[in-house]
């Protein structure tokens, strides 16, 4: 089933609108990046309820509300949540034929339908995404993980995060490795390596929504040489009790790093998204001894800032995981990163 | 796949629940080598009498940490080595490099000693092998101790992974699984207590249609980093 609209939107002038629209609101500079300690790194988590915007304004209005307020809690990184890129998508003038062009469509051609709405609407969105948080970089003075959106890049769709630098400029960007069954089926690629991003508060990785479900991601983290984890999500663990304990707080007990999770919730392409966000610890690091640094509520939309200490990461010790197995992780290894399919262990062990 | 009627008790105690699968919860931190072969008889007599598979606390057998599973014939059902020690024990025992998954009525079973529950990598290789239950037999020093414990342990294991987890220390039990399966949406099949109990078919594990499985890998993601793998 395709569109029952043909012409693609574009939205004229969009990215002169924004620049306007944050010309507007005032910005002062911040000089939160004026000391640098890695004993003391102020990071914020800016998860995003969604609402309906009815012009570009509101959608720059809502993201430099959650800014404000992470930068005025001395915030020297911003962590914005998963697809938050694909939120003005709403203000399409299509949009509500598109949502009836969904629900009309067959299960099976549903992927298919949201991939052609992704590639009409992409030069609008992409345009929106990196204006918005460009600009509000470069005003705030302030790194901003820019949360992700859908990119096409030649013949691939990759759900893919920017990092921007106090002077609005690319640092580098991140692909989901782990795409979920949903992104599949409308055409998602996975990215196939994990980036270290340097920045002069501390080397950071990104892990989008699901990645974070996989210790290796963290591992390789830690082994290329970063200390903290930004970690934008979209219905992660969604409806979980204890949804503090799950994904990204069991990653940083596995693996010795700070992470700042962001989630994305609302209502969008009829979907409902939910989640919390925090800023998680190894336990040994952390004054409460449980490794919560700071945490939102289920769609609680308020910014989550908190201090890390990156040197504490040197120093880690827990003692039920302070052993080593070179020949089991040796195995291990051989049998699950070498192999060609993920073939069954298997063994048996003789008393 | 037939049900799991699962209690984790003190040992030899009767369990609060007519019970398939006993789990033994540790008083001590291992028990001793000497006491093995009286301990060996006992658990052999008691499965026979609950007519259930019954998984023993920590034992030393020569100088390995384990644990050990019992049918309900009495027979050695399974037998696990440790592959990892929490900080007081990495001087008192050997270390073993296998590991294995035991086929139940119930499912496939994994019997994880002491501290490989932390361990992400024992956890993957369990599940790869087909584990559909992991027991966690711990014990914990009094100092170190809490609710996280459990969160980073056998809970964790459950969500992670795709596990039923049940989890015996000397501090309690508890009985967990991925969140979708519990009614309370909390992970919690029994929630830690002295002891634990619960009916549970891990068929329905299967059903469980979350977003991400252990196995689905990014292969090419793992060969572009394998040096740190």
């Amino acid at each position: 089933m395709k569109l029952s609209f043909s012409n693609p939107f574009a939205l004229k002038g969009s990215e002169k609108k924004i620049i306007k629209a944050i010309d507007r609101l005032a910005i002062d500079r911040s000089d939160n990046l004026s000391f640098l300690d890695p004993a003391a790194v102020r990071v914020a988590a800016a998860p995003i309820k969604l609402r309906p915007y009815r012009k570009l304004d509101d959608f720059v209005e809502h993201l430099n509300e959650k800014m404000a307020a992470a930068v005025g809690g001395g915030a020297q990184l911003v962590c914005f949540p998963e697809l938050i890129g694909l939120a003005p998508i709403t203000l399409s003038p299509h949009y509500a034929r598109l949502l009836a062009d969904y629900r009309a469509c067959p299960a099976k051609e549903r992927g298919q339908l949201v991939n052609d709405a992704l590639y009409d609407h992409y030069d609008y969105l992409q345009e929106t995404y990196f204006t918005s948080f460009s600009e509000l970089a470069c005003q705030y003075g302030v790194y901003v993980l820019a949360g992700s959106l859908y990119l096409f890049e030649g013949d691939c769709l990759y759900n893919r995060a920017y990092l921007f630098d106090p002077d609005g400029d690319i640092v580098a960007y991140q692909d989901k490795l782990n795409p979920t069954r949903d992104e599949l089926e409308f055409g998602v690629d996975a990215g196939e390596a994990l980036t270290l991003m340097q920045t002069r508060i501390g080397n950071l990785c990104v892990a989008i929504g699901q990645d974070n479900c996989y210790f290796e991601i963290y591992r390789i983290a830690r082994g290329l040489g970063a200390k903290l984890m930004l970690a934008p999500v979209c219905n992660l663990n969604f409806g979980c009790r204890l949804p503090h304990a799950a994904d990204v707080y069991l990653r940083v007990q596995e693996t010795p790093l700070y992470a700042v999770k962001s989630a994305l919730t609302g209502d969008l392409m009829q979907r409902h998204f939910g989640g919390v966000s925090g800023v998680y610890a190894p336990i040994p690091t952390a004054a409460d001894k449980q490794g919560l640094l700071a945490a939102s509520g289920n769609e609680v939309e308020r910014p989550l800032t908190c201090r890390v200490n990156l040197n504490k990461l040197d120093a880690v010790f827990d003692p039920f995981s302070c052993d080593d197995n070179p020949e089991f992780l040796s195995a291990f290894a051989a049998r699950h990163y070498d192999a060609a399919d993920a073939a069954p262990a298997g063994g048996e062990d003789e008393l | 796949m037939q049900d799991l009627m699962i209690s984790v008790v003190d040992a030899w105690e009767q369990p609060p629940i007519q019970s398939n699968f006993i789990v033994f919860k540790s008083d001590q931190p291992a028990v001793p080598m000497q006491e093995g072969g009286d301990y060996f008889q006992k658990c052999k007599r008691y499965a026979r009498e609950q007519g259930a598979y019954v998984v023993t606390g920590l034992m030393n057998i020569a100088d390995f940490l384990c644990v050990c599973m019992f049918g309900p014939n009495g027979k050695l059902a399974g037998a696990q080595r440790a592959l990892f020690y929490e900080q007081n024990n990495r001087e008192l025992y050997k270390k073993s490099s296998n590991l294995a998954v035991f086929p139940t009525p119930y499912g496939k079973v994994f019997l994880c000693v002491d501290a490989d529950i932390y361990s992400p990598e024992v956890q993957r290789y369990a599940r790869l092998a087909g584990a559909e239950v992991v027991v966690c037999a711990q014990w914990f020093p009094a100092e170190r101790y809490n609710e996280a414990r459990i969160w980073t342990g056998a809970w964790g294991a459950a969500q992670t992974n795709n596990f039923l987890a049940i989890a015996a220390n000397n501090n309690g039990a508890a009985i967990c699984a991925p969140y979708l399966t519990s009614i309370d949406n909390t992970g919690y099949l029994s929630k830690p207590g002295q002891t634990a109990s619960t009916i549970f078919n891990v068929s329905r594990l299967m059903e469980i249609h979350s977003d991400y499985f252990s196995s689905q890998f990014n292969r090419k993601l793992f060969a572009a980093h394998r040096d740190l793998l």
